[in-house]
């Protein structure tokens, strides 16, 4: 099966070269950008309407389009920008650099063209979602910081994983199924305070790409979803800030050009301070005035045009969260450091070398008592990848390339320190390499079908030094055993072959479909459904098979003219393969033998999506609806029966809307409803041993009530004056604003008097927030 | 490892900076479901032993356990067979006296409200304590052990204590360990309970060597009933599986069983 997929491709492919011959061809190529600050425009639209040969900008914000000789009129476009048609006369291989006027305002003066509205129809993506900046900075935000997370939980097919989380649930997948990337670098935990903000400062964030079904052959690792973010590069033409000052934050953003037109830089940070308002609520000397809690980040990243053929970038995040109570110390963070190089062989082969550098840490410690303690768990990634875009005709986009990573687990240190001595505690550390080569290509049959096929072949390579512990049939440990220094002791490899189509039926409507199948070799360990920060990710070993999955999709796209909208409904079936849950009662904290706590199975997730979404005109949003269902199936878990999964979110509706009254005068709003939680329940109850003991009833056979919310937000800018440099807007926003209880988890306490007597509890979090934050820009 | 725990609890009161607790009326979620509750062993030490079944009832009912009564009791050894009598509501116990035999292979079979359940267990063997110390301190009384630990590994044991005559039944306060890091290790005044009390109190100490599914089924219950679960990270709870077959719950479970009064140092 794996060898006929391989020689339909490369026969695919070979095909699509040959059939390319005749009349002498040119290339234009070269990058589309923001007039205003030079940030390059990703996916942006190139279109030559008398040949119908199209092009779309790389994440780089390149394009190369191939033409036989003659003249033309290029329309280059971009959704919130002015289209700029450029006559060409081309007698030989074209550089063109193509800068875009940005809409001068959202308010109707924006000219959307017909081609632009229609990208969602042409393009040969589908279970896709795109955000930009503004998108995002539109949406009510949650005490003063707008968030791209929150955003992303809204789209079709996702839902928020729990109240105030910065985890996400994708078509029936867990979390950890989701790879994060800020820049190439993988983000392992997107969370700031508890996750109630995510990691990611909306400032210096250029572009959010979801892939949830057609994930592109590039990425892997994960079964569910690529969240793709990109940062700013900083602007190039001018120097600029921008900032925001709220009730428990601030956020500062300067960016500028360090040569003009060929090298900028952006930084961009945030700092909590929260914690200074404590003492004012209760008591000096109380708990609360002898707590602090904050976060900050930082985004930096800088880049430099070396030549027309060389740019370099180097981008930074560096996060921390800290909570200190009473002695006792909590601080999690990420760094991730990108290092970029991007290299034009010729008009027609960009490439890209990327190194890579990410980390996840945290720490506890308790300075004050006997004993004093510091436990501390980290996982570091290296990483290289090099990527190639060939753009041998216009029919074809062919990408290949190689990537590889090593992992470092530190699973957890515990250093314990009793008056004289010290006691120290290591679980097992392991190392692991994961890399793999990948080709696809994108190809356009007639002027309707395009076709995207691809292939990913991925390792996962065990290295010692490792001690590993050995398991039987039934997870009872037996023994360790112990591999030197660099040998490779297990290795993991699949086929990983993806393939899209679209079909256009006619300019406002397109058919399309889907299938990849998926790997994922590393994966976190957390039982409980909101997820939380002391969860550590754990690797593939020869005790952990990994994961893999499948997944099919197909949609039907269609727009509407007036009012201008895109519509879509999506379906998906997902099978995933070696699942991992945990045993009743598991304990997965700092145990050396957690992989004997873990159950194996499969799981299935399938639904539909509907979508209707407006992008232009004063009012603009989406809303998005999905029906589906999550099972799975775990040896050893609930009598081996099948069960929903913690993810199963039956109904999940999200509206999302802004109006804007005037230049001035925006608002808006949005209401999520989902379906509740599957949870267990307690059903009856029995004694032993004089005890009091829950009869629970099958696995989340029971749910929570459903979980709806409503946020609402004003925005007033100043009057704009074209000399006035410095702009402000007043930004008022109310989280749950029916101050819905919605319920986290139920939870049943003994009575103390009577412990005959159990009281019922609904536990529910955010109520009504509101939030007030000045923003600014220069 | 209680400290770690305790630190656990730092992201819970953040949360519950933020939380809203409410009491609500859970009645209508809870099924009128009655299950047979067995609570059966068979000791080395005793020739009368104890069968109570019980049944199980509404979650929020505030019940005690009710009586499962007139039900048929027989334990057999594999050659012979027992009955039980009930001797008040729901205690059944042997006609005829017997000592539980170590290495024998115990069935215990019920039939009650029209349906049959059973459950085996094999009679482990348990080690002997050389002697068991007490002294006191701080309206606590100490224990420490003396004694070896046999070589055989997958050894499981409970601990209970009988101070002043009175037996220490109740599941959660019972002490438990097992020889996986301590096969074979000799015990050298070591320190094993620490009892409030006071320092007159007589106190006996009884060892018991349980199954590995009784183990389990007990350090389970004792692990996550004895405390209020925290709301928020707490795991998918799941039923405790006892051996009692058709879907009977509790336990039925013979064991060697080693009784020692404590000296006081």
């Amino acid at each position: 099966m794996k060898r006929y997929i391989l020689t339909i491709i490369l026969g695919l492919v070979f095909f699509s070269f040959t059939n390319v011959q005749g009349q002498t061809k040119y290339t234009i190529s070269g990058y589309v950008k923001d007039k205003e600050n030079g940030e390059t425009l990703l996916g942006a639209n190139i279109y030559q309407s008398d040949t119908k040969t199209g092009a779309t900008t790389n994440i780089y914000g390149f394009y190369s389009v191939t033409l036989p000789a003659g003249k033309y009129n290029l329309s280059f476009t971009y959704i919130g920008y002015q289209e700029r048609i450029i006559e060409v006369d081309l007698k030989e291989n074209y550089s063109l650099d193509v800068e875009l006027v940005a809409s001068a305002s959202i308010i109707s003066e924006v000219t959307v063209s017909d081609k632009k509205l229609n990208d969602n129809i042409t393009s040969n993506d589908m279970s896709l979602f795109r955000l930009d900046n503004k998108a995002i900075s539109q949406i009510p935000v949650f005490m003063g910081e707008s968030d791209l997370v929150k955003a992303v939980q809204m789209m079709p097919g996702v839902s928020i994983a729990s109240e105030g989380s910065s985890s996400f649930i994708v078509r029936g997948g867990s979390a950890d199924q989701n790879l994060i990337l800020l820049d190439e670098a993988t983000v392992y935990n997107p969370s700031h305070l508890m996750g109630f903000f995510s990691v990611f400062n909306s400032d210096a964030i250029k572009d959010v790409k979801l892939y949830k079904g057609d994930i592109p052959a590039a990425n892997g690792g994960r079964l569910s979803s690529l969240l793709d973010v990109r940062m700013k590069d900083g602007n190039k033409k001018n120097f600029a800030g921008s900032g925001g000052i709220g009730l428990i934050s601030s956020r500062l953003t300067l960016e500028g050009p360090v040569v003009k037109d060929k090298a900028s830089f952006i930084v961009s940070g945030r700092r909590t301070y929260a914690d200074l308002f404590f003492p004012l609520f209760e008591k000096r000397d109380s708990l609360l005035s002898q707590t602090s809690l904050y976060f900050y980040d930082l985004n930096a990243k800088i880049n430099w045009e070396i030549s027309a053929k060389d740019r370099i970038f180097v981008s930074s995040y560096f996060g921390k969260d800290v909570f200190k109570f009473t002695g006792q110390d909590i601080n999690w963070g990420n760094n991730t450091e990108t290092f970029r190089w991007n290299h034009i062989y010729n008009p027609r082969l960009f490439s890209n070398l990327t190194l890579l550098y990410s980390d996840y840490s945290y720490s506890l410690s308790s300075t004050t008592g006997t004993p004093k303690f510091v436990w501390t768990s980290n996982l570091r990634d290296y990483g290289l990848r090099y990527d190639f875009t060939a753009y041998p005709n216009s029919k074809n986009t062919l990408r290949y390339g190689i990537t590889g990573t090593l992992h470092q687990f530190k699973p957890g240190e515990f250093v314990v320190t009793m008056e004289d001595t010290t006691f120290i505690a290591r679980l097992k550390e392991s190392k692991a390499l994961e890399y793999a080569g990948y080709i696809s290509n994108d190809q356009k049959i007639g002027g309707t079908l395009t076709l995207n096929y691809g292939l990913r072949y991925s390792f996962f390579s065990s290295i010692g030094e490792a001690t590993l512990n050995r398991y039987d049939s039934a997870h009872n440990f037996i023994d360790t055993v112990h591999y030197g220094k660099n040998e490779i002791y297990n290795t993991y490899s699949g086929f990983e072959p993806r393939f899209s189509l679209t079909w256009v039926i006619n300019e406002k409507s397109s058919v399309k479909a889907a299938y990849n199948r998926t790997m994922q070799y590393v994966q976190l360990a957390s039982n409980s459904s909101g997820g939380n920060p002391l969860d550590i990710w754990f690797p593939a070993s020869p005790n952990v098979k990994p994961q893999s999955g499948h997944q099919w999709n197909a949609g039907y796209f269609r727009n509407f003219d007036k009012p201008g909208l895109e519509t879509s409904a999506e379906l998906f079936y997902k099978r995933m393969y070696d699942q991992v849950d945990f045993k009743d009662y598991a304990n997965l904290l700092l145990n050396d033998r957690m992989e004997g706590e873990l159950r194996f199975g499969d799981a299935q997730a399938y639904g539909a999506e509907f979508l209707v979404r407006k992008n232009s005109g004063n009012l603009t949003g989406w809303i998005s609806y999905t029906l589906s269902r999550s099972e799975r199936k775990i040896d050893g878990i609930n009598n081996n029966k099948t069960y929903l999964s913690n993810f199963d979110r039956t109904h999940n509706l999200s509206v999302v809307a802004t109006y804007n009254f005037t230049k001035r005068l925006s608002v808006s709003a949005n209401w999520v409803y989902v379906s509740g939680v599957p949870v267990t329940l307690p059903v009856g109850r029995y004694y032993f041993g004089n005890t009091l003991i829950p009869v629970y009833s099958d696995r989340n056979e029971a749910r929570l009530p459903a979980y709806h919310r409503l946020d609402l937000s004003v925005t007033i800018k100043n009057k704009n004056r074209k000399d006035r440099k410095f702009n402000s807007e007043w930004n008022f926003s109310v989280y749950n604003v029916y101050n819905r209880k919605n319920p986290y988890s139920y939870y049943f306490e003994t009575d103390r008097t009577n412990p005959q007597v159990i009281k019922s509890y609904k536990m529910s979090l955010l109520p009504i927030v509101p939030s007030i934050t000045y923003n600014f820009n220069f | 490892m209680k400290n770690i725990k305790s630190i656990l609890f730092i992201p819970v009161i953040l949360i519950m900076i933020y939380s809203c607790k409410e009491e609500f009326d859970y009645n209508q979620m809870t099924e009128g479901l009655e299950r047979l509750v067995v609570e059966a062993y068979i000791t080395d030490v005793d020739s009368v032993h104890t069968v109570k079944l019980m049944r199980s009832s509404d979650y929020i009912d505030p019940q005690p356990a009710l009586a499962a009564t007139n039900a048929v009791v027989t334990v057999s050894n594999g050659t012979d067979t027992y009955s039980f009598a009930e001797v008040m509501p729901g205690v059944y116990r042997n006609t005829l006296p017997f000592y539980g035999e170590t290495g024998k292979t115990y069935t215990i079979s019920i039939n009650y409200g029209e349906k049959d359940y059973s459950a085996t267990s094999v009679l482990g063997e348990c080690f002997d304590m050389e002697n068991v110390y007490a002294y006191y301190e701080d309206s606590t009384n100490y224990l420490l052990l003396c004694g070896q630990e046999p070589v055989e590994p997958d050894q499981y044991y409970t601990l209970k204590t009988i101070v002043n005559g009175v037996e220490n039944d109740t599941l959660t306060n019972w002490g438990y360990f097992d020889d996986g890091l301590i096969n074979g290790h000799y015990f050298d005044f070591e320190l094993f309970a620490m009892l409030q009390g006071k320092e007159t109190d007589t106190i006996e100490v009884i060892i018991s060597s349980v199954s590995k599914e009784f183990y389990t089924y007990f350090t389970s219950i004792a692990q996550n009933t004895g405390y209020e679960p925290d709301p928020f990270f707490s795991t998918t709870p799941a039923n405790f599986k006892g051996n009692i077959s058709n879907g009977g719950l509790g336990f039925f479970q013979a064991m060697s069983v080693k009784r020692k009064s404590c000296i006081r140092l």
